[in-house]
């Protein structure tokens, strides 16, 4: 066994933070696997984007030209299932975004290979892969064998593995694929932005985000005012968006905003979901407010507390009047 | 395996089982009946999975939206079928049973005690045997499942079933016919839209609509409707993505809990914000 094929992420054009994180993750497995380290890259001018991924550590980028920028979960397992069948890679790894999300597991289904999702660690038990991933609400982990393949597919979670620092000494070569069979099966239309918004998530230094456990929408208009008082940021977790209690500029995370300039995160009823601390994991002082002692949000959080977040606001109220 | 020895997955195949007859749009939708872990647990004796006294189990939040997106369609259109299927032990029916009050048309489970581990791979197998006696229109699934948040399972079935699909999918827009308007939902909120043919497999976001509660009433009606069961033995050694070794609670540094009465956390909280922002 041997050999890594990383495929790149770009939206319209652009290439997305999880494709040298996925380099990363590769190079902390490449001396166990063996043989070479190499990324795949698909879009209308792929060559523009293969300098920003020749990083330490990749010995081949492969450039497939496609149509057009815009996404299409059939041509990018069309294009992993030839670039694998000539490089022959024993590993391949994806980001578990929304785009990886939609190939990934298409790509295993085709091959029979090993299959893994949302996997932040990565490491060998021998000559066996050992895929390590959260289970039950995040409260828990799994690792995962794969005996009997000889190819084993995984999707990443994003914002976990370290990208290389330095460049690297990368072959880059060209490839066709025919994509002309798909034609047709995709057509993109266009991207639609949120309108713009007076609350910028992603420049607040300090936010008070509010989940699920607040209940009900009634009670939002004390949150919002605590958090006015306190001189924050008005923040939330999806499901506050979803139920249409607040405007989606608000929500925090991977489908929303990365808290980016934040430096104190409070969070009072929210359970701390992969893609909510995608948004604040790494804010430097978070306080949690949750009254079940194994949310997953205690694990990032600097201090936290297990008293009723109604309480909790009661009191704070009065300590900020 | 290896790249000269291909071998894709394939759908289950369910021999006993007959579909009845289409007669109009056929919509399936599969429902998940997820676990929730307490707040004591223990694992199992084997070190692979939570035992089962410690967990409680609903229809899952993005099967919920799935359903959702499927009534509204066949209400759209003025008529079609919608078919709930999940794999899952008898408990399960509660979920499929609560899809079927909200209006699903009926319901298929497929079981064998030995799917307790099932991964993605497996359960999209299961449910790629019924779709392929189904001939659905269209099949939704969630994009995910509470419990274990693989993002999988509907893009392994539209690869078995040879089917286009999306993930992540925030807006549908069909007319019943061949093309279908999607939009699905990127990194950072952004929305993508673009159009594709039907029949395809879509995994379906939450915060897509409102989903509608079962009223007392059609609690009651779907006590009536039909919910076939379908062995799942065919599915043991046909196949998987991976096994699980072992299941465990991670050491890891914890945040340091605040003790003490809501008053006295509050003090603590308010000169923590203080001493950081100076209000
Ligand atoms: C593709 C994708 C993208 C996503 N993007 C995002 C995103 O950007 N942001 C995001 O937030 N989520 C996102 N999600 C959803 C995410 O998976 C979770 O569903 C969500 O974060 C859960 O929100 P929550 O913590 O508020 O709710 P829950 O998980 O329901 O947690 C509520 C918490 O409140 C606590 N609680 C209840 N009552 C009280 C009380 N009285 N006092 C104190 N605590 C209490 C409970 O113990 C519980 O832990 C995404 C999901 C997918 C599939
Ligand atoms: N046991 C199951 N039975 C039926 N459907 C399932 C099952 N597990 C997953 N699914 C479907 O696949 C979707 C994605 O789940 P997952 O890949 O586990 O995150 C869920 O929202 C369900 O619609």
């Amino acid at each position: 066994m041997a050999g890594i094929l990383v495929v790149a992420e770009q939206v319209d054009g652009v290439l997305r933070d999880i494709s040298a994180e996925l380099i990363g993750a590769a190079n902390t497995i490449k001396q166990d696997i063996g043989g070479p380290l190499e990324v795949v890259v698909v879009g209308s001018s792929p060559q523009d984007l293969a300098g920003s991924l020749n990083l330490e550590g990749v010995d081949r980028i492969y450039c497939v030209s496609a149509a057009g920028d815009h996404f299409d979960p059939l041509a990018y397992e069309q294009v992993v299932f030839e670039i694998g069948t000539r490089a022959k890679p024993s590993l391949i790894l994806v980001g578990h975004t929304s785009s990886g999300m939609a190939y990934g597991a298409a790509v295993a289904a085709r091959l029979g290979s090993g299959f893994a999702s949302d996997v932040f660690k990565l490491s060998m038990d021998g000559e066996e892969f050992v895929a390590t991933r959260s289970a039950y609400g995040n409260k828990v982990e799994m690792e995962l064998g794969f005996s009997g393949k000889g190819v084993v597919v995984l999707t990443l979670r994003g914002a976990t593995f370290v990208p290389p620092e330095n460049p690297g000494n990368a072959e880059i070569e060209t490839v066709e694929v025919d994509l002309s069979a798909l034609e047709g099966m995709s057509t993109h239309v266009e991207y639609q932005e949120a309108p713009p918004s007076d609350i910028d998530i992603t420049k607040a230094d300090f936010i008070l985000s509010v989940g699920r456990g607040i209940q009900d929408k009634d009670n939002l208009p004390r949150f919002s005012d605590l958090a006015d008082r306190l001189g924050a940021t008005f923040g939330c977790s999806r499901p506050i968006v979803d139920a249409g209690w607040l405007p989606k500029p608000h929500q925090v995370g991977q489908s929303g905003k990365v808290a980016s300039n934040c430096n104190l995160y409070l969070a009072l009823g929210i359970s701390g979901a992969v893609q909510h601390l995608f948004g604040m994991k790494h804010v430097d002082t978070i306080i949690a407010v949750n009254t079940d002692p194994d949310a997953p949000i205690f694990n990032v959080a600097t201090y936290g507390t297990t008293v009723d977040l109604f309480e909790l606001t009661d009191a704070l109220e009065r300590h900020f009047n | 395996m290896d790249w000269d020895n291909i071998a894709p997955f394939e759908a289950a195949s369910f021999d006993d089982y007959t579909a009845p007859d289409k007669t109009g749009l056929r919509i399936l939708v599969t429902i998940k009946h997820a676990a929730q872990l307490g707040d004591e647990y223990e694992f199992t004796a084997d070190g692979l999975d939570i035992a089962g006294e410690y967990l409680e189990h609903d229809l899952n939040e993005w099967d919920d939206a799935a359903l959702e997106q499927a009534l509204l369609l066949v209400e759209a259109l003025g008529g079609g079928e919608v078919v709930a299927v999940s794999v899952g032990p008898e408990e399960a029916d509660k979920s499929l049973r609560k899809a079927l009050a909200k209006g699903a048309d009926r319901a298929i489970r497929i079981w064998d005690e030995r799917l307790r581990l099932a991964d993605p791979v497996t359960i999209a197998r299961a449910v790629a045997g019924v779709a392929a006696k189904e001939q659905p229109d269209l099949v939704l699934t969630g994009t995910q499942s509470s419990d274990h948040a693989h993002g999988s399972t509907g893009t392994a079935l539209a690869r078995i079933l040879g089917l286009p699909h999306g993930a992540v999918i925030a807006a549908v827009e069909w007319d019943g016919k061949a093309a279908m308007k999607i939009t699905r939902e990127l990194e950072g909120g952004t929305r993508h839209v673009f159009e594709m043919p039907a029949p395809a497999v879509l995994a379906i976001q939450t915060g897509t609509n409102v989903p509608r509660y079962a009223t007392m009433r059609m609690i009651k009606q779907a006590k009536k409707k039909p919910l076939e069961v379908l062995d799942g033995a065919v599915l043991i050694d046909g196949g998987a993505g991976y096994k699980v070794r072992r299941m465990y609670t991670p050491v890891q540094e914890k945040a340091e809990m605040l003790e003490g009465s809501a008053d006295e956390v509050a003090a603590r909280i308010a000169d923590l914000i203080r001493d950081r922002k100076g209000n």
